[in-house]
């Protein structure tokens, strides 16, 4: 892209001024397009491929634009959630799997992040929207009530000034303008209690300080399942949590799933939370993803040469071993990607045909997709299946 | 929290005591000295005693006797007993000529921070939504030239504008010629007519310092995981903004005015020096000028104390706003 930058990654600051002006331009169109009035329904309605899904991320492209160059941040994304499913996104810190979920949610930092193409199919009860079409108003009135989010920092993630009750709610009124404000405050009091909080009528008065991690992160969850929305995004719910707090969140987080019969997506990149919790696993690498199936496929058959490195960096019990694996070298550079297998460099099992463009989809099965040249010839012989 | 308080105060007396001695050393040992230059006048009349007669004479009238340390002790000895003694060039008690003075610096200062916190805070919301917009470079340049260029700057180009191109206002002084035949109501408003140019500058100046942090404030609360929560959970833009931001962004916000509370009281020594306004730090500068050793004082005193009511309230502000301060 540019001849200036040198093997570090430093750029001129000419270049930079260059880049910055061009991404002003490209994100102002974008805006402009984004913030237009009276959008007709018919832009961002549509059809859902299945219609047992709830979710349908289909081609996603979310790129933002820093005064260093391009970041591909989710590049090409296409997975589907079930209905009353929990799908697992694994793969490591910065591989857009939290960007996906924000694309989401439209929460992405804007200017800068943008939805540049693709498409997120979400059936909800306002018909089939496509996500990456609908208007922020529009968009509003999914967000906390048919689509909710919990976010993986307990600790900064509740506005520290604001009452714990206040801010929950605060949600439950904002969706149920009809709720007087004590059927509010029973609710709230209620779900504190369904979250496991047991001095509910105390901690509605505290604020979050007052609180530990893990009361925190059942207040957020309490804040999220509110109003019992159909997809709940927890994006590494328990990462900041301690390990004896992990398992009761998400236990606790099953079993309101299951209760309210709504779908999940979780964000983690711990591959036992998966196993426990998941019905459906996607790999994700460098802003896409590189193999998704069912949890028994993937963790039975991994098929990606990362899926396989991240399987193997894991602990076992019952197993003495010096050093546990990790899979050789880092995360390539975001800025700039060639279009080649994004783990060529780091591939311990590559093949020729790796030097060549970015591979394509194969289909090990009904719902086992791979991204890995190594699995051409697989594809033949499942061929007759689908 | 009383307990705090009460420890801040007690402990603030401590620092006053040494305050007032920096002080009154440096006043003593500035080349400035009212008696002598007293003495120095009487001397040149005809027909009169010496230089060093008259010298001797005035410093035992003014109790100048002795030394800085002897000075210094018998002047707290004084103000222990809560009298501030006279003013050496005005010739009427200190506190007197104070409350005379006083009013008009604080209604400088009440409308320029009034005005400030009016202007400032919207602009510096608005700078850090639109961040690296058109708008936000305008305003951050309207805000550098104002912590930029000095009062006596924009003082000069408001006079030359307003009062000799325009002739809408006077080039200064608090009241008009014609004052005296007014009623009260036209009074009133020739005072504020008065005052138009001088708030203006003391705003110009001021407004940028408060935008620049509301903006670096609300950057930083807009940042931050809680913001995100409140989005994802379909609130309106205007209510994110508006709540849950602006109420952290008021944190620091409320602790820096809070703190110049006290120091409405402080006056605006340029700015009232170029307008000829008499308020206090007019008048303290014109006691400065001549060595007046107890006016001086009680001022630097005066402020001194602003300044440590300011620090205090700015903190107990703190716990107010932010629960999390709040101390049991």
């Amino acid at each position: 892209m540019s001849k200036k930058t040198n093997a570090a990654g430093y750029i001129s600051a000419k270049e930079s001024r260059r880049i910055s002006k061009q991404n002003r331009k490209i994100t102002g169109e974008l805006e402009k397009r984004r913030e237009r009035k009276n959008v007709p329904l018919a832009d961002y309605t549509t059809q859902m491929r299945n219609p047992d899904n709830i979710v349908e991320f289909d081609d996603l492209h979310t790129y933002f634009f820093t005064d260093i160059g391009t970041v591909k941040a989710v590049d090409g994304v296409s997975f589907d959630i079930p209905r009353g499913k929990t799908v697992g996104v694994v793969g490591e810190s910065g591989c857009g799997k939290s960007v996906t979920s924000l694309s989401l949610m439209q929460l992405v930092q804007r200017p800068q992040g943008q939805i540049i193409s693709g498409s997120i199919r979400f059936s909800g009860d306002g018909g089939v929207l496509d996500i990456a079409q609908t208007p922020t108003e529009v968009m509003r009135k999914i967000r906390g009530r048919e689509i909710s989010m919990i976010f993986q920092e307990p600790m900064t993630s509740l506005n520290p000034v604001f009452r714990v009750g206040m801010q929950v709610d605060e949600v439950i009124a904002l969706h149920n303008r009809a709720m007087s404000k004590d059927q509010v405050k029973q609710r709230t009091i209620e779900m504190l209690e369904t979250v496991g909080i047991a001095n509910s009528n105390g901690v509605y008065r505290m604020y979050p300080h007052e609180l530990s991690g893990g009361m925190r992160q059942r207040v957020m969850i309490a804040m999220a399942l509110a109003l019992s929305p159909k997809l709940i995004i927890a994006d590494e719910p328990t990462t900041a949590l301690d390990v004896t707090i992990q398992a009761q969140i998400l236990e606790l987080l099953y079993s309101l799933k299951e209760k309210i019969n709504s779908s999940i997506m979780l964000i983690t990149h711990d591959l036992g939370v998966i196993a426990e919790m998941a019905d459906f696993v996607v790999v994700m690498y460098s802003g896409r993803v590189v193999e998704k199936g069912t949890v028994r496929e993937v963790f039975k058959n991994p098929s990606h040469p990362y899926t396989i490195g991240l399987l193997n960096s894991r602990p076992v019990v019952n197993q003495q071993v010096e050093r546990l694996y990790s899979i050789p070298g880092k995360v390539p550079n975001p800025i700039n990607m060639p279009n080649y297998c994004y783990f060529r460099d780091r591939c311990e099992l590559s093949l020729p045909a790796c030097a060549g463009l970015y591979p394509p989809e194969y289909r090990l099965s009904d719902t086992h997709v791979v991204n890995c040249y190594r699995c051409a010839h697989a594809v033949k012989e499942e061929t007759p299946h689908d | 929290m009383k307990r705090y308080i009460l420890k801040r105060i007690l402990l603030s007396i401590v620092i006053l005591f040494f305050v007032s001695m920096v002080i009154y050393g440096i006043m003593r040992s500035i080349p400035t000295s009212f008696v002598e230059h007293k003495a120095m006048e009487r001397a040149q009349l005809p027909g009169a005693k010496s230089y060093t007669e008259w010298l001797r004479i005035l410093n035992e009238q003014y109790g100048m006797g002795g030394n800085v340390v002897t000075g210094f002790f018998s002047w707290i000895s004084k103000i222990a007993t809560g009298n501030f003694g006279d003013s050496w060039k005005f010739t009427i008690p200190v506190t007197e000529k104070f409350s005379r003075v006083i009013w008009d610096s604080f209604w400088l200062a009440f409308t320029t921070l009034i005005l400030r916190v009016v202007i400032a805070i919207p602009l510096g919301i608005l700078s850090a939504r639109k961040q690296y917009s058109t708008t936000d470079y305008a305003i951050t340049i309207f805000a550098l030239i104002g912590i930029s260029l000095p009062t006596f700057f924009f003082a000069t180009l408001m006079k030359l504008f307003f009062s000799v191109h325009l002739g809408w206002l006077d080039l200064f002084g608090k009241v008009g010629r014609n004052y005296l035949t007014l009623d009260s109501l036209g009074q009133a408003l020739d005072v504020a007519k008065h005052y138009i140019m001088p708030v203006m500058t003391l705003t110009i100046v001021s407004v940028g310092d408060l935008m620049r942090y509301t903006r670096t404030n609300m950057l930083e609360v807009l940042n931050s995981d809680f913001i995100r929560t409140a989005r994802a959970k379909g609130l309106p833009e205007r209510t994110v903004i508006n709540k849950h931001a602006f109420r952290n962004t008021l944190i620091p916000v409320v602790t820096i005015i809070g703190g110049t509370l006290p120091s409405l009281f402080g006056g605006a020594m340029i700015t009232e020096t170029l307008f000829q306004i008499p308020g206090i730090g007019y008048t303290s500068y014109l006691a400065i000028l001549e060595g007046d050793i107890p006016f001086t004082m009680f001022y630097l005193m005066f402020i001194a104390v602003l300044t440590l009511m300011g620090t205090l309230i700015a903190d107990i502000l703190y716990a107010v706003v932010d629960p999390r301060v709040r101390i049991a």
